[in-house]
This record gives C-alpha cells, structure tokens and sequence, in this order.
C-alpha cells in the first residue's frame, strides 16, 4: 500500500511491450507532420507493414476531389550499382567504362503497404523532405523514377528465390551496397564499414566527366586512410591515393564514366577477418593536369562527378558466393523505389512521403458480384470494401456464402451501405499503421461512417446507425420495428438509466481528419462543429478521423451526428419481452408505452422511442432487450435525424 | 406471456468447409432437446436428417455490437462419444449451427405450422471444457477479440539490409 499523500512514483513497465511501443510512435507512418524535414526513417525489424486503403474520386464532373493518402514509409534498404561494363578495357590498371558513357543508379527501397497498391506513386507526388522530389538537384546522370513492385504469396510460394525488387536492389540480405557521399575538390568525408567484419566490404568510386575539355594528361588523384573506428588509429597501410587516369584522357567526349573498387585492404589477411569496424577517410580529390610531368600540362577547366558507394557481406564466406536466399518474406508486400537523387547538396537524406491514388487492391463487395460469389477487385474508398479485406487477410473470407454455411460476415445489404456511405461522402482514405484487433477496429471505426458493425447469432453484419430509407437518411414519419406495451414487458424487468448531465451538456465537437490535396504532403486539420446557440467557451470535445478520413464534409457529418445524438439522448433502457415478440436486431427502432400511474390520479401512457443496441435471447422463453433513447418528434420523424439535416451548426 | 414449447436443435459440423451435401446442409451430428423420439427440423428445408434427443442448455443467443461478447455457450451431457467428439472438434475448423424454436404447447412431435425458429446462432467451438458429467462448449465466430491481429505483415529480418548503427 502507498503511503497517503506521497508523490506518483513511476508505474512499472509493461513487458514485451517494446515492438508495440515502436509501432505506436506518432511519426512512425504518419505524414501529417508540421515540420517535414525529418530523417529518412529506418525500419526495424518487426515494426508492422501498414495498409493503404484509399481511392480518389472525383464528383460534381472534376468540381473538386476526395480521397487518395499520404504516406511516409520507413526505408528497408538502401542500394546503388553501376549500369555500365566494358570488360575489354580492363587493363590492369584500373576498371572504367570506356566509351559507354554508364549511369551511377542509387535507389531508396520503402515497405509501402501490405496488398498490392493500385496505383504507383506519380514523380510530381513525391517529396523528399520538405522538397518536391523533382526539384532536388538532379545528380548520377539520371531521372529519378518510382518503381513499384508488388508478388503475391501464391507467386513467391511457387518462386522462393524470387527477388521482387528492381535488377539493381540486391535482394540477399547478406549483401548491401549503399551511397555514401560526393566527393569534391574541397570537401572528402569518412565511410565506416557496416557489420563486424572488414572481408567483403568494398568501396566503389565512380567518376564521371561533365565536359569535354582537352584531358590527355589529366589525372585524378584520390587520397584516403585507413583508420579503426574503435580506437581511432591510424592502421598501417593508410595514406593510399587512388588515380584515376583513363576517363580523364578523353579530349572530346563528354560524359564519360570510369569506376574503380577499394577492396584490396593492407591489413585485410586471413587471421584480421574479425578486426572490428573501420573507417576509410576519403580527402577532396585532387586534378592533376599533368600527370606526366614530360608531357605539357592540359587546360584547367575540366569538370567532374565523384560519387563513393559502399558495398558490404555481413557475413564472411570465403570461397562460393552465398547460397540463394528465399525471399518469400516479400509476398503480398509493395515496395517502391525511388531510383535516383534523394540526396540533399550535403548527401542527407530526409524522409519520403508518397501520395498513393489508389490503394491496395480488394475484392469490391460494395458494388455487388458480378456473378455468384463472384467480386470484381480494385482500389475502394468504401469502409466495407475496407472490413471485408481485413477479414480475408486475417481470416480467408470467402464470398457469397450463407450464414448458415459458416460465413463470418453477412455481405448481401453491402452494396446497399456503401450507396448510404457514397451519398453523404462518407468514404475511408487511411492507412491502418498499428496492429489493431480486426473485430475491435471494425466495431469503433464502423461509427466513423454512421454504421453499426454487430454480431448478429455469431455472425457479423453491418446496419446503418440511423433509419435510412432509399440509402438515404430516414427524415420522415418513421415506423416502429416493434411496440411493446405493459402486456409484452414482464413486470419488473423496465429499467431506466439517465445519461450523466456532463454528456448533455452543449460543446463542440472537434473533428480532426487529414486534408489530402494532389500535390501536396497532407496536413492534420480540424473542424470545429456546435449548434448555433453553444456559448464560444463551452467545452471541446475532439474525435480523431485521421485514420480513415480525408475530407472535411465527412468530418462534418459525423460532428453534427455525435451533436445530435448527445443533445436529445436523454436516457437508456433494458426490459425483458417475450420471446415471440423478440424478432429484432440492432439499431432497430422500438416504440415502448408504459402507464405511469399516481396516487394524484394524473394517470397516463408514457410512449418512448428507442433504438435497439443489444438482444439477448434466452432459453427460458424471455429475451432480454438493451436501447437508448431515440426520440420522435410529434409527426414521428427522428429530432436527432431532422437535427442534422435541418439545423445551421456553427462551423469553425 | 404467451405460453409456447421452446426447444433448441443443434447441428455439429465436423468440417467447416464441408456443410453441403446435395443441396442442404449435412450435418456430423444432430441433436435437439425437447422430443425423446428423433425429429426433423421440417421448418428449415436447407437441413437434412433428423436431430436425435439429447440433453442440453445452450445460452447466448442473440445480437450486440460486435466488439461485445456474444458467445454460445452448450452445455452437453458428458457422453462417450461426445466426449470423443470434442476431443476432435479442438483440433479442426468446426461449424455448429444452434437453432432456437417455438411452436404451441403440447405437441406431440415439432409442429410445423406453428413452429418458428426464433433465434439462430452460427459459429465454431473456440474453447471445451470437460468434466465427470459435462461438455462445454464455447461456441463463437472464432475471431479472438483482444489480440492484434491486423495488419497481418510484419518488417522482416530477410527484407531488411543492415544499416549501421543496427
């Protein structure tokens, strides 16, 4: 027992929550940021793979647009190569292109979504940072692209080895190759070796020249040491200088290309393979016009590239290259790459974040099959389209079957409720980033769309939250689904239950959802919803929509619902009926009529509305009912439907 | 209170994937707990065979949200071949449909002009018990309703290229 009045001492730590804590930090996946000039993120193994579920739509003929995402992945793997060989001029000295001018390839390679992304993200909807990919200074002689790439696991099943990403990404786990930097005549930089182990780490310069000034004696002269990263020293062997000779003895071909690899280490010998980490510091390069000191002297002028690039096994193996490595991991995952430049002007690279169009791939429930248990697939903005993915992924939904057949989730009302969704522009754009229980998110996001998500005799189903007619909201004289009066409720069993006044109280309802615009990082935005009469310093409630919402008419909706429903709610009840008079579900609308009588002898019938939120049906021949309020006005239509589409609520 | 007979029939499928047969379903096994002599479920033209007596409870019919709990729970007698069955059912991807009926009183086989399934609960034994007289079973969706569970993909070691610092 703690002492009374002591100070809060730290709570203990929950165990093995250390990957939950990982995936649940805000920046992880979350591009609604302020500030976007953060680091490229690094994923770390076991952080959860996020679904991009989204769909742009256009509406009113292209007057304005909904949908799409944003996201901001974390970055698996680096890569770079060279895209040019020309064996033949390999003359001992040095190996460069010779007359093929190559191109130095470095690619960012992105966990982006479990399922197969629609769409793949445009150049001129990426930014590195706070910087459109596209106006980042164009560098290794290439135009940056995105590639997508995407294997199912019924492919990678039948293809182990298969690596599904572009030619230049290694995909053996053993192997890395990574950009480190750009050299130049005033600024050189250290590159540490990556792993324990010196053998197969290699350091590969490529020199390319952007002009065609006369170079016939022109050397490049490349200075660097060796140092171990532990102790600082200098290890014996430094102080080598690399030349390059060859690309620079064009006189009038620009751009040509040359290579070379440090890989021939002074200290590297059989028994140094476990020598720890080590740095190799890499001076400005210098050019020599006149390498030969008998020849003349070339013109000063000549411009060059320099790009260093480590390449590294993280593990030793001596004489066969490693064994294929299955890479089944990949399925059902895409990836992009992004090949080329994300480098600023001092090599740091910023986080990327992609607008992606049209997300995974589903089966599309919400328009019906095309023929018996037969779907049609592609991108969705509808909620449902959304649960019935989460349920095939986790669980190998199968369409089209009856309840009674074991299905899990009843899709036959789904085209239905997506028309009710469709016409209040209640769609889902979002990303589900944290590892979320599949009936638990389904049930509280469910509302987030006026749905109910309910378990209806073990199988669940969806119901709209309000009366709809024609999948549109029920604004007129509504009908009971059932009237129970003081012959139907067993004695004793009424009860009610007030709301507290807390809830009853005016406030303002502060929606927070993401503003998606083609072409522009997404920002958190909030609408701030009340009814006219609420005093400006009534208190604020806010509901977070950023998963699943990407429009402000949507977040309004949902605002003058949760408005509404909390301003002319006024109680709950639970009564037990008859079992026969039980045929009912959730959200269904009852009519209760009760006397109350009084020793004054104002007698009179009570008539409530409700809606149904639980039914329990027993064995004993009773069922058991729980509903809140769900008042009707005198002409029977719903206060809290006519409320949301007849009153002019404060929006800020 | 209207009166009425209620009673309960009970189908067990010992395959979830394997319900039909010619049409309508078939079940493994088939009980109900109100007739000592065997009866067909006439009102329900999509199930075959008749539903042998047996003795059991069942509660838990009925609908709620479905973050709620919302489990079927049978209680069997604690028979050798039920228990033979249970001892299978935990291993496999079972389907028991449970029946609620209600029909006039004092019938003497099911009625079925005034039958009427009431309730209808559909789902697979997620959890038994068993002890000297009784059989538990917890009949639900199968979904577990507090575990993380989606997304279903994870970073992996083998996609991931070390990076320094790692």
């Amino acid at each position: 027992m703690t002492s009374p009045f002591s100070a809060i001492q730290q709570p203990r730590s929950v165990v093995g929550t250390k990957a939950l804590r990982q995936d649940q930090d805000p920046n992880k996946n979350n591009s609604t940021r302020n500030d976007l000039v953060q680091d490229q993120r690094l994923a770390v193994a076991g952080e959860t793979i996020p679904i991009v579920f989204c769909k742009r739509e256009s509406f009113f003929n292209g007057a304005f647009f909904i949908g799409g995402a944003w996201i901001a992945p974390a970055m698996i793997r680096d890569a770079c190569d060279y895209l040019f060989d020309d064996p033949a001029l390999n003359d001992g000295q040095l190996v460069f292109s010779g007359d093929n001018p190559g191109n130095f390839v470095v690619g960012s390679v992105f966990a982006a979504s479990q399922g197969e992304l629609v769409s793949t993200p445009t150049l001129d909807n990426i930014y590195i940072g706070e910087n459109a990919l596209q106006t980042l200074t164009a560098r290794f002689g290439t135009t940056p692209q995105v590639i997508k790439e995407y294997k199912s696991g019924t492919f990678m099943e039948a293809n182990p080895t298969f690596c599904p990403l572009p030619s230049f990404v290694e995909c053996n786990t053993k192997y890395m190759t990574w950009y480190a930097g750009e050299l130049t005549t005033e600024k050189g930089f250290d590159i540490k070796s990556r792993g324990p182990n010196i053998q197969g780490f290699t350091i590969n310069i490529f020199v390319r020249r952007l002009n065609s000034v006369s170079t016939d004696n022109t050397r490049l002269e490349l200075p660097f040491d060796f140092f171990d990263a532990v102790t600082g020293d200098l290890v014996s062997g430094g102080g080598s200088v690399i030349n390059f000779i060859r690309p620079c003895q064009t006189t009038n071909t620009t751009m040509r290309a040359g290579k070379v690899s440090i890989t021939n280490w002074p200290f590297r010998t059989a028994n140094q393979n476990t020598s720890g980490q080590y740095i190799i510091r890499l001076a400005p390069y210098i050019i020599n016009t006149q390498s030969d000191p008998g020849d003349p002297a070339d013109p000063a002028g000549v411009e060059f590239e320099v790009y260093v690039a480590g390449s590294q096994f993280d593990h030793v193996f001596t004489v066969a290259p490693p064994p294929a490595v299955e890479t089944k991991a990949f399925s059902d995952i895409t990836v992009l790459t992004i090949e080329g430049n994300v480098f600023n002007e001092e090599d740091k690279q910023y986080q990327s974040y992609f607008y992606v169009n049209e997300g995974v791939k589903v089966d599309l429930y919400s328009q019906g099959p095309t023929a018996p248990n037969v779907f049609s697939t592609g991108a969705s903005n509808q909620f449902v389209d959304l649960a019935c993915y989460l349920f095939k992924i986790f669980d190998d939904l199968q369409p089209g079957t009856a309840s009674t057949l074991g299905a899990k989730i009843d899709v036959t009302n789904l085209p239905s409720i997506a028309s009710f969704c469709a016409e209040y522009l209640l769609f889902c754009n979002g990303v589900v980033s944290q590892p979320v229980n599949l009936v638990d998110y389904i049930s509280q996001t469910s509302r987030l769309f006026l749905l109910s998500f309910v378990s209806s005799g073990g199988q669940y189903k969806f119901r709209t939250l309000l009366p709809v007619s024609q999948d549109q909201l029920n604004d007129g004289a509504l009908t009971p689904a059932a009237i129970f009066n003081e012959s139907q409720i067993l004695p004793g069993s009424f009860k009610k239950d007030y709301v507290s006044i807390e809830e009853r109280k005016p406030f303002f309802a502060n929606m927070v959802f993401n503003e998606i615009l083609d072409g522009t990082v997404n920002r958190q935005q909030t609408i701030q919803v009340g009814y006219p009469s609420t005093a400006l310093d009534a208190p604020i409630e806010q509901f977070d929509m950023t998963d699943v919402c990407a429009d402000g008419f949507h977040a309004y909706v949902i605002a003058v619902h949760e408005l509404a429903r909390r301003k002319n709610t006024t109680h709950t009840v639970t009564f037990d009926v008859d079992v026969s008079s039980a045929l009912l579900d959730v959200t269904d609308v009852v009519q209760v009529q009760l006397p109350r009588i009084s020793s004054k002898g104002d007698n009179r019938i009570e008539t409530e509305t409700y809606q149904i939120t639980d039914i329990v049906v027993n064995t004993d021949g009773t069922a058991s009912i729980s509903a809140v309020h769900f008042p009707l006005d005198e002409q029977d239509k719903s206060v809290i439907i006519q409320d949301m589409l007849n009153v002019l609520f404060d929006v800020m | 209170m209207a009166n009425f007979d209620i009673m309960c029939f009970l189908e067990f499928y010992a395959n979830r994937a394997n319900v039909v047969s010619g049409g309508l379903r078939t079940p493994t096994r088939q009980f109900q707990n109100f007739y000592q002599v065997a009866q067909p479920l006439s009102i329900d033209v999509e199930v075959s065979g008749t539903y042998s007596y047996l003795a059991f409870d069942v509660d838990g019919f009925g609908s709620a949200e479905a973050g709620a709990v919302n489990d079927l729970s049978v209680s069997l007698a604690a028979l050798g071949d039920l228990v033979d069955l249970t001892d299978a059912a935990m291993g496999q991807d079972t389907l028991v449909v449970a029946s609620l009926v209600i029909q006039s009183p004092g019938q003497d086989q099911l009625d079925s002009a005034s039958a009427q399934i009431i309730s209808r609960y559909v789902g697979g034994i997620d959890a038994a018990s068993i002890d000297d007289t009784t059989i538990q079973w917890t009949v639900n969706p199968l979904l577990n309703k507090t575990k993380a569970q989606i997304p279903t993909k994870k970073v992996s070691s083998s996609i991931l290229a070390r990076r320094q610092g790692q």
